[in-house]
């Protein structure tokens, strides 16, 4: 009995051993006669053998996945591409280098205005008031400023959130209030940009002319305009050369991110980044020119992230010396006054012209006393 | 500061104006401009 329960051990071990063995090589092979064939690889997508549904579309998925363009009947022709993928670069650069070098610029702008007024302190009128003003800003300036700033400043907020938003406001207010928000904000962000286009062209038309470039650019700025110990007021007409720098910034920078926002507005009738690598290939550069409307959608995104960074980075400093950084000039853009001392510090040419254009006209030294 | 609130009124006029002609060209083209750039 003991043989034949040992015997009948044995068996069912080595038949269990056997089985797994099996098993283990069918899975290996793919057959169930442990057929050691080699595996041929696919030919025209087809899969060799008999098995069903032997045609593989591997091909045409791969295709699909890198952005082929098939075609659609429905208004929106971005439908026909099924999957986008320089998407993925878009992503990546809008929430890598974009975001990140753009939020350590803001603030590291924001530090360096702080150190300046730590450093410098507020600057102040060295011969003090002197209680009579003159008109630095007519009401079309002082309106065009106003316009163009308020617009400005929306834009800035609402284009942050986007940015932003969803790090730093989102896990204060929650998500209801921060996608309600949001999508307020993108609304507002898109129709206010038009006021902001019109203060630009606005601007560019009433302030031109004293933003071109003069003699007393290079003496300001051998001066270092002037920031760097008290006392040191180099000679400027209307504008210094700081000035014409934001001036020309806003223009440009502003002018440039305008266009690139209307083309987020107007996808298909504004695709501006085709024509511009096409230029920029004169010189060498070996940009794409044959883009996609998704594609232009991209780039419009990035460069208007890039220049509206640029620009609140430059308003940052504006702001700051017509505030809290300089005594006296807030006036030029509410009341459009400012104290004759100021003026004559800080731009004595052009208070100069004032002067004698003031005098040539109705005999007047001073416009009016300041309070 | 007449010219500084007219400045800031004018902007949200323009934002309105702009929201109301945008929207009536969405409604009469069948397209929606406004919405686009979201879909990347």
């Amino acid at each position: 009995m003991m043989v034949w329960d040992t015997l009948r051990k044995f068996l069912g071990f080595t038949g269990l051993a056997v089985l797994i063995a099996y098993g283990g090589m069918t899975g290996i092979t793919g057959s169930l006669s442990l057929d050691t064939d080699t595996a041929f690889a696919q030919t025209g997508g087809n899969v060799p053998g008999n098995s069903l549904g032997n045609t593989s579309d591997s091909d045409f998925w791969r295709q699909v996945r890198r952005g082929a363009a098939g075609t659609v009947s429905i208004p929106d022709k971005k439908a026909g591409i099924l999957v986008q993928d320089q998407g993925d670069n878009w992503r990546a650069i809008r929430n890598g280098p974009i975001s990140v070098i753009g939020g350590w610029a803001m603030l590291a702008s924001l530090l360096a205005i702080a150190a300046f007024f730590a450093f410098r302190g507020r600057i102040r009128i060295d011969s003090g008031f002197s209680g009579w003003t003159v008109e630095r800003f007519s009401f079309l300036e002082r309106f065009t400023h106003w316009l163009t700033a308020s617009s400005f400043i929306v834009l800035a907020l609402t284009g942050l959130n986007l940015l932003y938003g969803k790090y730093v406001l989102m896990p204060i207010i929650g998500q209801e209030t921060f996608a309600a928000l949001t999508y307020w904000g993108k609304v507002s962000h898109n129709y206010i940009g038009f006021a902001f286009i019109i203060g630009l062209v606005l601007m560019f038309t009433v302030w031109v002319r004293d933003n071109l470039a003069s003699r007393e650019d290079l003496t300001w700025i051998a001066a270092l305009g002037g920031f760097f110990g008290a006392r040191n007021h180099p000679p400027a007409k209307k504008f210094n050369f700081g000035q014409k720098m934001v001036f020309w910034m806003v223009i440009l920078g502003g002018g440039s991110s305008a266009i690139s926002g209307l083309a987020l507005i107007f996808p298909y009738q504004i695709t501006p980044f085709g024509e511009t690598f096409a230029f920029l290939n004169i010189f060498g550069f070996g940009l794409p020119t044959q883009l996609s409307v998704l594609q232009e959608v991209q780039f419009s995104q990035m460069w208007h992230a890039i220049t509206a960074l640029a620009l609140i980075i430059v308003i940052f400093g504006h702001i700051y010396i017509g505030t809290l950084g300089m005594e006296g000039a807030l006036g030029a853009v509410t009341t459009g006054q400012v104290d004759e001392n100021w003026a004559r510090e800080h731009h004595n040419l052009w208070l100069a012209e004032m002067e004698s254009s003031s005098e040539a006209t109705d005999g007047t030294e001073r416009q009016q006393p300041a309070e | 500061m007449k010219a500084m609130w007219l400045g800031m009124l004018t902007a949200v006029v323009i934002a309105i104006g702009a929201g109301l002609v945008l929207g009536v060209f969405d409604a009469t083209t069948g397209q929606v401009f406004s919405s686009q750039s979201t879909r990347l």
